[in-house]
């Protein structure tokens, strides 16, 4: 089967037929009752991507020790995941010089529902993927950068949509013990078509250090079924998860030997979310048209203190809840045409989502958790929120040339309620454009030159009462070069990108506030090899580099380096199978405030796995080599202890970064794999 | 490759907005050289303060020089005068030294900071010992004093630009100004030397003028680098 890292998209297929048919149809014989037989040869030239498109397959994907569905992004070219907030709380994720956050740059969509939360109490964009079974993910598909007017809103670094799959009909399950109390309980069972299954997870576990635990359970199930001239799916979930978490420490106390790297100052830190989602889509069996309504409800308590006792001297503990209702509508369609005797495709689509939140802070105390009622970070608030959009979209060939040009339209209503306050409402507009011409160069290779108009909207909670220009504008461009042949491809993509009013989080008020206009710049590269029969490896690299405008100086937090490698190898045995999978993560050291430079680290992550007819035993490890590595690290002062003489700089704070961490699985595979 | 960073980012002249820097902090004091508003002549024997830590802070003094009455209207109000706007601490010495003023040893110590503006200096004066003669009249008042502060003093005025240029700063201890108001002839005496009774208005008058910002200066100057 031919390897490709990149979407094969059928645009337009010649019928040669006169040469082919000649040959295969001989002179009928009077005498010889055979029908003469013809030989069809169909070319088809693909709809190349380009070089900011990337599709991850099941196979890989299941190839890489991971403990979530998160952890799976990182197979997305210069895609930095952190977890920084315990196994349950939203990862924070960088792509492409961008820091974003908990969501707020990068959009998220899983089998069509989006995964954003807006105006959320902690960070805008927040996007948590615990409701996603590993198992199930069938594949990635990332557009880097916002070059499509389909992407939506918070598409400021890109968009990753994962489809859900699994991993072949029948009945497939794992039960796995891990260090460090990691237990965990699934199984599932799909059809003959794996796109319709349902799978439950359940896993625990007390986490390597201090504050540490967790335990989760979901159920996710996606049905499809062809009803008259319909495809319908519906994709159900439910997910609940309480974790704890360690907060951060001050990397000047850790240096002091004041605080162990895996410990706590506050041990009353962590959440619980709990989630439940249904959208049901119906299509035409050619996938050109399709109608999706979703609704979610997602209800999210996180409880931190990052500062220690800076603020209040009985602890600057927060707890912020986020209860959320959405409901949502999306239509597309897409058909072909003609222009000036060319053939043109063009799709269009639309759609409306609508949220209410119910958001509220207070602090706790740190010596109990319980509430401070007088906390004087506390609010509360009642958000109605709606966003309503339109798209269409070109797509021209030419000979070698492909040309596409697109247009979009959003329009963002706000509705804030304080409590004893005036109600706050705001509208706003914008207009988006997509551009790009493509020329084939050769056989197998393509230059593209990109230009998208993206956007992210703003904080609900941030607007003044009849403002009307609330999104925040990004703008990116992108020249990117791709190969593809049957065996290997690669990509090389100069991208740069500006952004409007960029947010950044501030961990002394513990939410996004405004940075002003920014501005990002780099070069991301990746290689796809299928050098031999059962072996792929895959490798990307992206330098970036990123700028306040405002002020002409660096911004912090963003990912200078990001490197990726990973090899996947499986062999069958008559009766038995090999599977290996390896990865290796390197993240340079990034650039602080005050011209401090965080730590880089390297991760090597395996997989093996031993099977028999159909139950393997498997082992993961995760961080093999043991590096200890800092996973999130952040400028600003705190004081988490009662000392007149503890500093009042700013000054880094971190948190640790997982150990080696094993875990042995009894896995059953389902009757067959794809 | 955290150099390679650094090269990357000069390559690309986009230095971060502030930078980490230190400078030495030195203590200076201004010794009475006349007399006070009671008429005392005052001479020092000792004079001995523990200082530390010391912070400074963004936050202007309300009656600072870059004060403008525009602040009244258009700016952020402030409780009371002297009330300084706190925040994440510009730079900070965290240690602790016995000083004596009558012989100041030269550097306090090495603040840590970073650059931008400077406003204000948070002092933490933990006690001092003043010991001396004051006469007046023909009559001499041998005194003893010791004084605990409790709280830290904030709001000293402390206003400089500080970039990662050679820098130095100056705390003048005025020393005079503590016995300003002082009036010996309320001393209490016991076994031939006067001490300050916290009832007496002597007490009253020295407690007061130690936590009156205004006793102390904060000098910012450029030092020249050495080939």
């Amino acid at each position: 089967m031919p390897i490709r890292f990149g979407r094969v998209v059928v645009g337009c297929v010649w019928l040669i037929l006169p040469a082919s048919s000649a040959w295969a149809s001989p002179e009928p014989d009077a005498g010889d009752a055979t029908p003469p037989s013809f030989t069809t040869t169909v070319r088809a030239r693909p709809e190349r991507p380009t070089a900011s498109q990337q599709v991850v397959d099941g196979e890989v994907v299941q190839a890489t020790a991971k403990v979530d569905a998160g952890e799976a992004l990182r197979l997305v070219p210069g895609l930095v995941v952190s977890r920084h907030g315990g196994e349950g709380k939203a990862h924070q994720l960088f792509l492409r010089g961008f820091d974003a956050l908990h969501g707020q740059d990068l959009e998220l969509v899983v089998g069509g529902v989006p995964v954003n939360a807006v105006s959320h109490v902690h960070a805008l964009g927040y996007a948590d993927l615990g409701f996603v079974v590993p198992e199930v993910i069938g594949s990635l598909e990332a557009f880097e950068g916002p070059y499509r007017v389909d992407q939506g809103d918070f598409a400021v670094a890109g968009t990753v949509r994962l489809s859900l799959e699994a991993p072949g009909p029948g009945v497939f399950g794992a039960l796995s013990l891990g260090q460090y109390g990691r237990r965990r309980v699934m199984a599932g069972l799909a059809a003959d078509d794996p796109r319709t299954f349902a799978v439950f997870d359940l896993a625990e576990g007390k986490g390597a250090g201090a504050a540490r635990g967790f335990s989760r359970a979901t159920l996710l199930a996606q049905g499809r079924r062809r009803i008259a001239d319909l495809e319908l799916r519906a994709l159900a979930g439910a997910h609940t998860t309480r974790f704890k978490s360690p907060g951060v420490i001050s990397a000047r106390d850790h240096d002091a030997g004041a605080i162990g790297f895996f410990d706590t100052y506050d041990p009353h830190q962590g959440g619980s979310s709990d989630r439940l989602h249904l959208m049901l889509e119906a299509a035409t069996p050619a996938d050109d048209t399709a109608a999706s309504v979703y609704v979610v409800r997602q209800n999210t308590r996180l409880q931190h203190n990052f500062t220690g006792f800076w603020f209040d001297p009985r602890g600057d503990g927060l707890v912020q809840f986020d209860d959320a209702t959405t409901v949502g509508l999306t239509l597309r369609t897409s058909g072909r045409a003609r222009l000036l005797r060319r053939p043109l495709r063009w799709d269009a689509g639309g759609g409306l989502r609508h949220d209410l939140l119910d958001q509220s802070q207070q602090g706790y105390r740190a010596s109990d958790g319980s509430l401070l009622l007088d906390s004087a970070r506390a609010f509360d608030l009642s958000i109605a929120q709606s966003h309503l959009f339109a798209y269409t979209r070109a797509r021209l060939r030419q000979d070698r040339w492909q040309l596409a040009l697109g247009v979009r339209a959003d329009a963002f209503s706000a509705r804030v309620q304080p409590p004893g306050e005036a109600e706050r409402h705001a509208l706003g507009a914008r207009a988006g454009v997509e551009a790009s011409v493509g020329r084939e160069m050769g056989e197998h290779s393509l230059l593209v030159l990109q230009f998208g108009d993206g956007f992210r909207s703003p904080h609900a909670a941030s607007l003044a009462d009849g403002e009307r220009t609330p999104f925040i504008s990004v703008r990116g461009a992108e020249v990117g070069w791709r190969t593809e042949t049957r065996t290997w491809s690669t990509s090389l993509a100069l991208f740069g990108s500006w952004v409007g009013n960029d947010l950044f989080f501030d961990h002394t008020v513990s939410t996004t506030v405004p940075l002003g206009p920014t501005m990002r710049g780099g070069l991301t590269g990746t290689l796809a090899l299928a050098p031999i029969a059962g072996l792929r490896l895959l490798g990307s690299g992206t330098v970036a580099h990123a700028v306040a405008l405002d002020t002409g100086t660096a911004l912090p937090g963003f990912m200078p380096f990001v490197g990726r490698f990973d090899a996947a190898w499986r062999k069958d045995l008559r009766a038995f199978t090999l599977e290996a999978g390896a990865a290796l993560t390197a993240v340079g050291p990034r650039p602080l405030r005050f011209g401090d430079v965080g730590d880089g680290y390297l991760l090597t992550d395996l997989r093996l796995t031993v099977g028999w007819r159909r139950v393997g035993l498997r082992l993961d490890v995760s961080n093999l080599l043991d590096a200890r590595w800092t996973d999130g690290e952040f400028t600003y002062p705190s004081r988490f202890h009662d000392d007149p003489t503890a500093s009042s700089l700013p000054l880094r704070h971190l948190t640790a970064g997982a150990p080696r961490t094993a875990t042995v699985s009894v896995v059953l595979h389902p009757w067959s794999t794809p | 490759m955290r150099a390679l960073v650094s090269l990357l980012l000069l390559l690309t002249a986009c230095s971060p907005l502030q930078e980490r820097t230190t400078f030495p902090l030195t203590v200076g004091a201004s010794l009475p050289s006349v007399a006070n508003e009671h008429g005392f002549e005052i001479t020092l024997d000792e004079a001995t303060v523990e200082l530390g830590p010391v912070r400074f802070f963004e936050g202007e003094v309300l009656l600072s020089s870059r004060w403008s009455p525009w602040s009244l209207v258009m700016g952020t109000a402030h409780a009371h005068p002297g009330h300084y706007v706190p925040g994440e601490s510009m730079g900070e010495w965290l240690g602790s030294r016995t000083v004596d003023l009558l012989a100041p040893s030269g550097e306090l110590g090495v603040v840590e900071a970073v650059t931008g503006t400077f406003g204000s200096m948070e002092l933490t004066l933990a006690s001092l010992t003043l010991a001396g003669v004051a006469d007046r009249d023909d009559q001499s008042w041998p005194f003893e004093v010791s004084l605990e502060v409790t709280r830290p003093l904030e709001g000293i005025r402390a206003s400089a630009e500080v970039t990662t240029a050679p820098t130095a700063a100056l705390l003048t201890l005025n020393v005079a100004r503590w016995l300003q108001r002082v009036d010996f002839s309320t001393a209490v005496e016991e076994g031939g030397t006067f001490t300050f009774d916290p009832t007496t208005q002597a007490f009253n008058a020295l407690s007061r003028a130690v936590a009156d910002t205004g006793a102390y200066t904060v000098v910012f100057t450029r030092q020249e680098q050495h080939p």
